[in-house]
């Protein structure tokens, strides 16, 4: 990888800061006392950082190498979104007449756009995955793409990894830039800028004066080599490589045998793997109206829910939790795969960390897999 | 022998009795065991019975037992045993289809207290090496003292070596050596602030909820799962909406359903993705309950749970003078 | 599949039309129609959509549900939906009074390829609300008659009562275009007609499959039997189409929940033919 900018260790801070004077800046922190890590606003953060400071009690830092406890997707897909108010209007008049009025407050709030800084590459990845199902397709979700508009991702490639990251497997790997808009790798004093896309131009001219001049290339250029060769190999090889599509067709294969009533015995039927994945993105829609007004708004939904596919006549196409895992796999390893080319699962292991029953997706398709060639 | 060799010795020869058998296995995540469902004798040499078995895998009987038609067998700590005590004692389990394997307990440690010790770093490997536990964080290796991070629960057992009720109890040899603890006194820590002071506090604990129910899944004694009225569009109580007020009172809801029910295994604290700590809240409602009607969830199998009965006149509760 | 996306007018695919209810009709005791019009003048002249398409109806303050158009496409002097109270929004729908205003997101989702269908026999088979789906595209067709060959229509419901459409019904069986079969479920006082569930009676009637297509909408149990007679009596998968329903929240293929396999309901459906549905490995009933 080519490097073409660096930024010193020590400027890291004072750009951010410069930064999020002009950028509505986001990073991961870490909450110490709560044990998570969350993407915040630079400005929360820094106002709660000099609160810590007169206290003398340091409770948030940043947190460049772990991955967040959730997924950064709440940023331009909130957990919980207006759509549109309503209001009925009496006519005291007529009260056989009642008017309508629907209001959306939906504005383009983002200017300059945000700048998500500290994403793993797989995290840009899935950001990558829910543009394509908001924006491409049928209809484009104005909503999102409001927010997505003129964001700048800013991706920091895992010299680390966890027991439960396997991005390899599903198509990534830890210093994949592709769908990051600047892609920076940490080297010993400082980080290697590898990756400028068009959209991230504006910022890097912005932040020339914290750039280095002098930088050894070379020498960079030969420790990310050692670096890339190191990370990969550490991830743990729960099947080999394999195609998409080849995957799409294994699972098709597997879909109406026993295998996922084995896979899914210890399943609790829990939404906190669909809430932390960076791809999932179901939603319900509902209205809630007090005396004349009210609102519809959408908020997440989890597919392992009985309720999600009950239907008012009280027919549910999916009632069994195996049935709802199997959706849930296949979603993610063979229907968007058929959809829209990707796996959906960018290999993060959030799923896998928090799961209180310790369900793996990795186990699940590796026993898809077997289960195939049997 | 160890206890968990024991174990499967015991189960080694009742699983031809059994339809199905819960127990824990290795997980190759560390600090992490699988539970696992078995029915065949070549699969019971991978149970496992350890220090790091927190999960309660009496969140699985009340479901496998409307499904299965014979035994279902199912391998619990002591603690555990109160869980399916109690869903015995309200009449939602059948006697004669749970085989309860009782195996005598020395502690387990609890991997989320590790974690917060650490400032919330991710562990990345465990050992436990004379009384001392080894946690691998990021570059960096942290000797702890094993005696402090046993789960809550663990500090103020009483039954470790001696279940309320059972059909197979397999002794463990090795001592806990966890020195009590007063359970209340983080209750204490909390009750001693104004009221504002509490609810900040809690607000700004279930500013962090996102409604994923992992909570409600996970607990032993929540069997309502999906007629919970949050799924519900008929009657519309609780709105999807994920927001701290929300969060708040789906909780409020389930403390209550579980009070005089609940028997404090604290899964849901540990099922929580957001690290809410949801066990207060029914260690609260518990000390209620005792204190009122002088009940305990999940200790005597005859005993009638307080709200699935009435009394007259209720000794410790005061009515308001009416006059 | 004859398709091609359109586009609704305003660039918010969740802001529903406000339009008015202007008629409701009772067609049995448990479901009602509702005839409505788009308030905005210059969207309503230019609305336009095939027989087979949805629309998702909102009480607001309820929630919004998806039904089947069921007026004719020629018609352009309101759109008929018609309900089975069944949950939340449905008896909301049902409580509506004349005058009343709702929320209109149309049209949604995909149509039947009459084009295709054209010079072919037709075999349509719907089982009480069932037969809502199928009404626009006979209408079509009987107004188009020159361009298709013999049509049939199986009517079937629980009792006389049952039935959907009473009087488009004996319209139809006076008309000399469309034959008509009606059956019910158990034989009951005054009905002379056929008796039996729908799957047997198609059965008995023994269709010819040469060059003909079946058309059938209903309950998911009687979609099933009537898809096993239909292979059975020899119809090809292609010549077979069924409309599906799912739990659909946002109508625009977003939301995730109304998929089969690959398929979401709400944008690839919910027209499907049985080739189409046989490719997805996933059971669709």
């Amino acid at each position: 990888m080519k490097v073409l900018e660096f930024i010193d260790k020590k400027n890291i801070d004072t750009w951010l800061d410069n930064v999020s004077g002009k950028y509505e800046v986001f990073l991961p922190v870490r909450d110490m006392e709560n044990a998570v890590i969350e993407f915040l606003n630079y400005k929360d953060f820094k106002r709660t950082g000099s609160q810590q400071e007169a206290s003398g009690k340091k409770r948030f830092e940043a947190e460049y190498k772990e991955k967040t406890t959730m997924s950064p997707k709440h940023l331009f897909f909130p957990a919980t979104e207006k759509l549109f108010d309503f209001e009925y209007i009496k006519d005291i008049k007529n009260p056989q007449k009642t008017g309508l009025e629907l209001t959306t407050a939906e504005k383009e709030d983002c200017y300059p756009g945000k700048v998500l800084f500290g994403l793993k590459p797989c995290d840009a990845d899935g950001i990558a995955r829910l543009d394509k199902v908001f924006n491409e397709g049928y209809k484009e979700d104005n909503y999102y793409h409001n927010k997505r508009k003129g964001s700048i991702l800013v991706s920091i490639g895992c010299k680390e990894i966890f027991p439960d990251c396997f991005c390899t497997l599903v198509g990534g790997n830890p210093f994949n830039f592709e769908n990051a808009d600047i892609g920076m790798i940490e080297v010993s004093h400082g980080y290697a800028i590898v990756k400028i896309s068009e959209n991230a131009e504006d910022l890097i001219n912005f932040s020339r004066q914290y750039l280095s001049k002098d930088f050894k290339a070379a020498a960079i250029e030969e420790e990310i080599e050692n670096l890339v060769n190191s990370s990969s190999k550490k991830i743990i090889q729960y099947w080999d490589k394999t195609s998409p599509d080849d995957m799409a067709a294994v699972m098709d294969k597997s879909i109406n045998t026993g295998v996922w009533d084995v896979i899914t015995s210890k399943c609790i039927s829990c939404g906190a793997c669909t809430y932390v994945c960076p791809t999932c993105f179901c939603f319900n829609l509902r209205d809630e109206q007090k005396n004349l007004k009210g609102q519809r708004y959408r908020c997440w939904d989890y597919c392992m829910n009985n309720s999600y596919t009950l239907e008012a006549s009280g027919h549910n196409p999916r009632a069994d939790k195996s049935q709802r895992y199997k959706n849930k796999v296949n979603c993610k390893y063979n229907y968007n795969i058929k959809r829209n080319k990707k796996i959906y699962c960018v290999g993060c292991g959030r799923c896998i960390e928090i799961c209180p029953v310790s369900m793996d997706i990795r186990e699940a398709v590796k026993m898809v897999i077997t289960d195939n060639k049997e | 022998m160890t206890v968990e060799d024991k174990l499967k010795e015991k189960i080694n020869e009742i699983i031809d009795d059994l339809d199905l058998l819960v127990g824990y296995s290795a997980s190759e995540l560390p600090l992490k065991v699988n539970p696992v469902f078995i029915k065949n004798r070549e699969d019971v040499k991978n149970l496992v019975f350890n220090k790091l078995c927190i999960n309660n895998l009496a969140t699985y009987i009340y479901n496998l037992s409307k499904k299965i038609k014979g035994t279902a067998g199912i391998v619990l700590k002591p603690c555990d045993a109160s869980s399916v005590i109690q869903l015995l004692s309200e009449g939602l389990l059948d006697r004669e289809k749970t085989r309860m394997i009782v195996a005598g307990c020395s502690g387990v440690f609890d991997y989320k207290k590790i974690q917060k010790h650490l400032g919330g770093q991710k562990i990345i490997s465990l050992e436990l090496e004379n009384g001392n536990l080894e946690v691998g964080t990021i570059n960096k290796k942290n000797t702890l003292k094993a005696a402090d991070f046993y789960a809550d629960k663990c500090y103020w057992c009483q039954i470790y070596n001696k279940p309320p009720l059972y059909d197979d109890f397999i002794e463990n040899d090795q001592e806990p050596g966890i020195q009590p603890a007063d359970k209340y006194a983080d209750l204490e820590i909390i009750e001693s602030k104004s009221i504002e002071e509490i609810m900040n506090y809690w607000d700004g604990q279930f500013s962090r909820c996102i409604r994923c129910y992992a909570c409600r899944n996970v607990c032993p004694l929540e069997i309502c799962q999906d007629r919970c009225i949050t799924n519900l569009d008929e009657p519309y109580w609780q709105s999807q909406r994920i927001n701290t007020q929300e969060g708040k009172f789906f909780q409020m809801i389930r403390v209550m359903h579980l009070a005089g029910r609940c028997t404090e295994c604290g899964e849901c604290e540990r099922a929580c993705p957001k690290n809410i700590p949801l066990a207060k809240l029914m260690k609260k409602s518990a000390q209620i309950v005792e204190r009122l009607f002088d009940y305990k969830a999940g200790q005597e199998i005859d005993k009638k749970p307080p709200f699935l009965t009435f009394k007259d006149v209720e000794q410790n509760i005061k009515e308001e003078n009416l006059s | 599949m004859e398709q091609e996306k359109i586009n609704l007018e305003n660039n918010n695919p969740y802001l529903p039309d406000i339009a008015t209810v202007k008629k409701i009709i009772n067609e049995t005791p448990a479901i009602i129609s509702l005839q409505i019009v788009i308030d905005d003048d210059k969207k309503w002249k230019n609305f336009k959509f095939e027989p087979g398409q949805v629309g998702q109806l909102s009480v607001f303050g309820f929630g919004e549900s998806t039904f089947v158009i069921n007026s004719a496409p020629s018609n352009r002097e309101y759109l008929q939906f018609s309900i089975m109270k069944a949950g939340v929004n449905t008896t909301a729908l049902h409580n509506l009074t004349e005058g009343e205003k709702i929320g209109l997101r149309a049209p949604l989702g995909n149509w039947f390829p009459y084009k295709s269908m054209e010079g072919k026999k037709i075999i349509f088979i719907g089982g009480g609300i069932g037969l809502a789906p199928l009404r626009p595209l006979i209408i079509y067709m009987l107004e188009n008659k020159h361009k298709y060959d013999k049509l049939t229509l199986l009517a079937a419901a629980k009792t006389p009562d049952d039935f959907c459409f009473k009087d488009d019904i004996k319209a139809w069986e006076n008309s000399r275009d469309i034959e008509v079969v009606s059956t019910i479920d158990t034989a009951c006082a005054l009905w002379e007609k056929e008796t039996g569930l729908c799957p047997n009676v198609l059965e008995s009637m023994q269709p010819c499959p040469e060059n003909t297509i079946a058309i059938t909408c209903g309950p998911p149990i009687m979609i099933k039997y009537t898809l096993e007679v239909l292979l059975k009596l020899g119809f090809p998968e292609d010549m077979i189409y069924t409309t599906l329903e799912r739990r659909m929240k946002c109508g625009i293929g977003k939301c995730g929940r109304c998929n089969i396999g690959e398929k979401f309901v709400c944008v690839d459906g919910p027209v499907f033919s049985l080739k189409e549905l046989n490719r997805i490995p996933e059971p669709f009933i």
